[in-house]
């Protein structure tokens, strides 16, 4: 026990990193998600082929093998970045593809009528999608998004591959530095379920109040 | 039109981005096709097919004990397979791992490398199957355990010569979908130096100076090895659908895929949404929060169900949960008989 607290700051700066890394993913993913979804439903062929095979290949390649390729393989065509900024950019691909598929999903909860109605008022595919179908779409899928939410924080975990150190990354070291392992982790699971039990609760509730009444 | 020429630049650039830094010189490129090579990329994928095994067979045995336990009459024995369940779904598989090859060893467990990666594979798989389990052996008729009683077994009779067995047959494809996940997750032995694919193809890569080329191989022959298990899941479903029937088309609003509402210059296909029938099978899955091959959670949330999330390993789309959903779309499948054959 003893060896937790005296960590208390590092389990703490861990934790403010593993955050700070799933919030900055998360906007990301959203982002990538939200327009990978929007390109599968277009007008235009080649841009939902993109958008399919973005999804696929993201979706059947491990998250570590992704880390593993972006920092010590695109160095060989000059991309370098800092470890974070590596970090954040692949756990948003990696997200977003799931967010994609999710967000997918969304569009077909909305009712044909709605979007014909909106073609009918003269809206191009821009406004449906913006004004009429994503709003309701999005309502739909909030549980959903809720669990790719824990999952990324526990996805977070494999940043430690490429050095950056989170509370994975954290816990390993001080265990591994104390080599006292039982307490150190449990409380590393501790701090994870305190992450990952409130994002369920704070979604059941955003679920509730954004739900369409119908 | 704008984007379209915006992906076919990116996709020039990058080509072009290649070539500059020589990346597509040839031998780059072909000391990955040399026999040494080959064989020694596909030791390391049987490496990771070996532990993906391994781990399926632990996390399966576990998994079943867990959801047993979870629907045990007795009080404690729920409750602790139930915080079995609810503490290692929700930690990271990482951890795990580390904890099973750094740590274990400190605590006097001595075992191969391989065991450890195996062992944090099944423990945490085991916790995500035993919810598919669960559901499965819920999704069952009551009526099928009653009867067995009826005719004189005992539970646990009942339980593993009628039930399990229909259930277990029910979960096929759903298993096969985790085991996509866990051949994933054995990426994660890379951490703990196990020779499986990735970690193979990073060194190869830098005794032959082409880390990027047997990189980016790995990470085909890993979205090969994957698709392929999911058109496997569902293949299953065809046949499973075929040979036990009970299945219906749900009909929802919705194209037959949603590409094409927003097109107007196209014809509008038939309403529909099923790419497919949907199967008992599909709606245990959709309640334990695991993405169906081939169904999009708006199949079934179209057809008026109810949808609540759970949290679930590896990003799984979840959509499960919720007696109300299941209910509405069992009795919808059970107005609906399949037609005669």
């Amino acid at each position: 026990m003893d060896v937790v607290l005296d960590n208390l700051d590092r389990f703490v700066q861990g934790l403010t990193t593993t955050l700070s890394l799933t919030a900055l993913s998360w906007v990301g993913a959203f982002v990538i998600g939200v327009a990978v979804a929007s390109l599968r439903v277009g007008p235009i062929p080649p841009l939902r082929g993109a958008g399919a095979v973005y999804v696929e290949v993201v979706r059947n390649c491990p998250l570590t093998v992704l880390f593993v390729v972006f920092y010590f393989g695109f160095p060989s065509i000059g991309i370098i970045l800092p470890k974070f900024a590596s970090a954040v950019i692949i756990l948003s691909v990696y997200t977003g593809a799931f967010v994609a598929e999710t967000v997918r999903a969304g569009f077909n909860t909305v009712g044909r009528g709605q979007v014909e109605a909106a073609r009918a008022l003269g809206l191009r595919f821009a406004q449906v999608l913006g004004l009429v179908v994503l709003p309701q779409a999005l309502r739909a899928v909030v549980g959903p998004l809720g669990s790719l939410l824990s999952a990324l924080i526990r996805n977070s975990s494999i940043a430690f591959s490429i050095s950056v150190i989170e509370l994975t990354g954290t816990t390993f070291q001080i265990a591994t530095e104390t080599a006292e392992f039982i307490p150190v982790f449990i409380a590393a699971a501790v701090a994870y379920l305190l992450l990952t039990l409130p994002t369920g609760g704070v979604v059941g509730v955003i679920e509730r109040r954004v739900a369409i009444k119908r | 039109m704008v984007a379209s020429l915006g992906v076919a630049a990116l996709v020039v650039v990058a080509i072009q981005r290649f070539a500059d830094r020589g990346q597509l010189d040839a031998e780059k490129w072909s000391v990955l096709a040399e026999p040494a090579v080959v064989g020694f990329l596909l030791g390391g994928l049987a490496n990771t097919v070996k532990a993906a095994a391994a781990g399926m067979v632990g996390a399966v045995t576990i998994g079943a004990v867990m959801a047993l336990g979870r629907l045990s009459r007795n009080r404690p024995v729920r409750w602790l397979a139930a915080s079995y369940v609810e503490f290692f779904r929700g930690f990271p598989l990482l951890l795990l791992i580390l904890f099973s090859a750094f740590g274990l060893p400190r605590l006097g467990v001595d075992l191969p490398l391989f065991w450890y990666l195996v062992l944090g594979l099944a423990v945490y798989n085991s916790a995500v199957l035993a919810e598919i389990f669960r559901a499965g052996i819920l999704s069952l008729d009551r009526g099928q355990h009653e009867a067995a009683v009826a005719v004189g077994l005992t539970d646990g009779q009942a339980m593993r010569l009628v039930v399990l067995p229909q259930a277990l047959r029910r979960m096929l494809p759903a298993i096969v979908s985790q085991l996509v996940v866990l051949l994933k997750d054995t990426s994660l032995g890379f951490f703990v130096q196990y020779e499986e694919l990735l970690r193979r193809g990073q060194l190869t890569g830098n005794f032959d100076g082409n880390i990027l080329q047997a990189l980016i191989a790995v990470a085909g022959i890993y979205i090969t090895v994957n698709m392929a298990l999911s058109r496997v899941a569902r293949r299953l479903e065809v046949r499973q659908r075929r040979r036990y029937g009970g299945s219906v088309e749900v009909k929802g609003p919705g194209p037959r895929t949603s590409s094409r509402w927003c097109d107007s210059r196209r014809p509008r296909p038939p309403a529909w949404v099923a790419d497919r029938p949907v199967t008992a099978p599909d709606l245990v899955g959709v309640r334990a929060g695991l993405e169906i091959p081939g169904l999009p959670a708006a199949q079934v949330a179209g057809h008026h169900v109810e949808v609540h999330a759970r949290a679930l390993g590896d990003g799984a789309t979840a959509v499960g949960h919720g007696r109300a959903m299941e209910e509405q779309v069992v009795a919808f499948v059970a107005s609906h008989p399949p037609p005669p054959r």
